[in-house]
């Protein structure tokens, strides 16, 4: 650990320290006030990142039973949730996708068929990124795509807007396409959980895509038009890709099994989420698509043991009461009116996700949002929705999300272009989703 | 004259490029890809991202970047170039090949703070035709290296055909620095040499900071 992590993780529990000494604040729980400080603590670590993020999640969990606040069956219960295995077997999915090279088989038709100019060429680029990140991780697209993506553009000279275009392309594709299935980024299926465990609404699959699914088809046309708008990209001419054979029987396997998940997800309610993603992943095993070294290779534990750290934190805060009392104090201050408490609660939890990983930012300002809607009596669900949804944006900064880094470590671009258009992406992603809660979703019967 | 360029993907000196064509006898292209960055690279994915994939991103980063060095390198025809390709921090790597190859320039297009404490003269270029050089000479302390900075600096410019002046923010001794250059009273000019007050660090037998 270097020295500047040391003293990060020093004044990390000094936090803790002080909040343990101030005073019993009026109306919440010793216990309450120590979720309080836990989470001010987590918040600082997961901006900081003084430890790995994943450390980060563990270490929260074992502070609750240190301090007395629950046992360490409770907090490690806490853990034992549908939607860790749900991210268990869609890790595993996506790794036999990968392996079987249907990404590239995908990516080469869809940029055959927008390889008309090169504006055609960057929504093709959105759109392919958006597509994959439906049944893969947001960030693992970006890296899959990155040298398909950037053999695609060797042609094109560094500092070239055709160069600036496609690589923000690629990521904001990404991002976009995340938020429209559980599988596009650890958030989502941590918001179901959530709100399962503590409020008892149940959110299928499909419940989710049906949400969820509009903000990535609004954002795609717009995030297009910011573009090259932005960074006019020049005419060239892509370099071919290679071309592929006939389908391959992996492939053809790997398509099965990903049309039998999703079939169960949308059909099976009574089944959950984790239940088929964990079928296709054990059929891409018996099928020979994937070893158990591919799997161990596959499965990335730090968003998983953030997962742990997340949940402790939502479901700590709920059970304490101490949600309440902090949304309770919050709309004391900023007063009750719905709209203007869903914009702040949107342009923080964007502000967040630029600044810390989006499945941590959602993990801190779920508890807090939801408790707002209770109290100001707004529906749980569509705060909910609408905080983990704007909690998968983060367009602006390189340390938004990992894949504005990786592309941005290619050297087409640089951080002031991104800058320009992320601003722009995040305003009106905020604006999307405002929309959507207000409008689209009542209009949906969704309360 | 041996030219130093450094490149890195925020600080890309076209400028320089273009210009160390005319200027220099040979060009040490050092190709900088940022080890902050690729460890940030790491650091932000690698909690997400399963490790097979993480190393997929890294290894084809640096490979664009090769590829981009390669290029680069060949748009430079009529100088013979030495193409030196790194994975580090941006002044140590330039810090480390100054001391590998002492060369006589260091050419850039970007006015940084970091660079008045690099044991080589620095030249930056802000494009375009370069009439009239300007060094500023801030004080007389060490006249011996003052003399020798200026015959360099004229050296520099006459290559490009262009006016030397020096300019000297100071109303005495003005006498010891009039047989070496016509001086201003203000300095200007596209192509700035100027001497920084840090030049005392330099040791006396290396070349001194120009900037």
């Amino acid at each position: 650990m270097n020295e500047r992590k040391a003293v990060y993780l020093t004044i990390a529990f000094l936090i803790l320290l002080i909040f343990y000494f101030l005073p019993q604040p009026a109306g919440l729980s010793y216990e309450g006030k120590m979720m309080l400080e836990i989470l001010v603590f987590g918040a600082f670590l997961f901006i900081s990142e003084a430890l790995p993020l994943g450390m980060a999640g563990l270490l929260v969990m074992v502070i609750p039973p240190i301090l007395g606040i629950f046992s360490p069956q409770e907090v490690f219960g806490f853990f034992g949730n549908e939607a860790v295995f749900f991210l268990i077997g869609a890790f595993m999915l996506a790794a036999g996708v990968q392996k079987s090279g249907l990404h590239q088989r995908i990516s080469s038709y869809i940029l055959k068929a927008f390889g008309k100019s090169s504006k055609i060429y960057i929504l093709g680029i959105l759109v392919l990124a958006a597509s994959l990140s439906f049944i893969i991780s947001e960030h693992a697209v970006v890296a899959l795509l990155l040298p398909i993506i950037g053999i695609s553009l060797l042609n094109v000279e560094k500092g070239s807007n055709m160069g600036k275009a496609g690589m923000i392309a690629l990521t904001y594709g990404a991002t976009a396409g995340s938020v429209a299935t559980l599988m596009g980024g650890a958030r989502n299926p941590y918001t179901v959980a959530y709100l399962a465990e503590n409020y008892g609404i149940h959110l299928s699959f499909l419940d989710w895509l049906i949400m969820a699914l509009p903000v990535t088809l609004i954002m795609l046309p717009i995030l297009w038009i910011i573009i090259i708008n932005v960074h006019k990209p020049e005419e060239f001419i892509a370099t071919k890709i290679e071309k592929k054979g006939k389908i391959e029987n992996k492939e053809w396997i790997v398509i099965g099994v990903l049309i039998l998940t999703f079939l169960i997800l949308f059909t099976i309610r009574s089944w959950g989420i984790a239940v088929a993603v964990i079928i296709g992943a054990v059929l891409l095993f018996i099928f020979g698509i994937l070893s158990w070294k591919d799997i161990e290779k596959s499965m990335p534990w730090g968003i998983i043991l953030l997962y742990g750290g997340a949940m402790t934190l939502g479901k700590g805060l709920q059970l304490t009461g101490a949600s309440e009392w902090l949304a309770s104090s919050i709309v004391g201050i900023i007063g009750t009116n719905p709209y203007v408490i869903l914009l702040i609660l949107l342009v923080i939890t964007v502000l967040m996700t630029e600044l810390m990983s989006h499945a941590a930012a959602v993990a801190l300002m779920l508890p807090i949002a939801v408790g707002m809607a209770s109290v100001i009596g707004m529906s749980v669900l569509v705060v909910s929705m609408a905080v983990a949804l704007a909690g998968g944006f983060g367009y602006a900064l390189l340390m938004g999300t990992p894949g504005n880094i990786m592309t941005y470590s290619t050297g087409y671009f640089k951080q002031k272009d991104i800058m320009k258009t992320g601003v722009l992406a995040d305003m009106i992603g905020i604006g999307v989703v405002f929309f959507m809660a207000t409008v689209l979703w009542p209009l949906m019967g969704v309360v | 004259m041996r030219c130093l360029i450094p490149i890195h993907q925020e600080l890309y000196p076209k400028n320089s490029l273009k210009r160390a064509e005319n200027l220099c006898d040979e060009i040490v292209l050092l190709y900088i890809v940022d080890k902050k960055l690729m460890d940030k690279v790491q650091s932000e994915a690698s909690y997400i991202l399963p490790s097979f994939a993480l190393q997929n991103v890294e290894e084809f980063i640096l490979n664009m970047h090769r590829q981009e060095a390669e290029k680069v390198k060949k748009s430079i025809r009529n100088v013979p170039v030495e193409l030196r390709f790194v994975k580090g921090e941006y002044y140590e790597s330039i810090e480390r090949e100054i001391l590998r190859n002492s060369p006589d320039i260091l050419m850039t297009d970007f006015h940084l703070r970091g660079l008045i404490n690099l044991d080589a003269p620095v030249w930056i270029d802000r494009g375009g035709e370069i009439k009239e050089c300007t060094m500023i000479v801030e004080s007389l302390k060490h006249i011996g290296r003052i003399k020798r900075a200026i015959e360099f600096a004229k050296n520099v410019c006459n290559r490009l055909s262009a006016s030397f002046y020096i300019y000297y923010p100071h109303t005495s001794d003005r006498e010891v620095l009039e047989p070496l250059g016509k001086i201003v009273d203000r300095a200007g000019g596209e192509a700035l040499v100027f001497l920084k007050e840090q030049m005392h660090r330099v040791p006396e037998d290396k070349t001194l900071l120009l900037i």
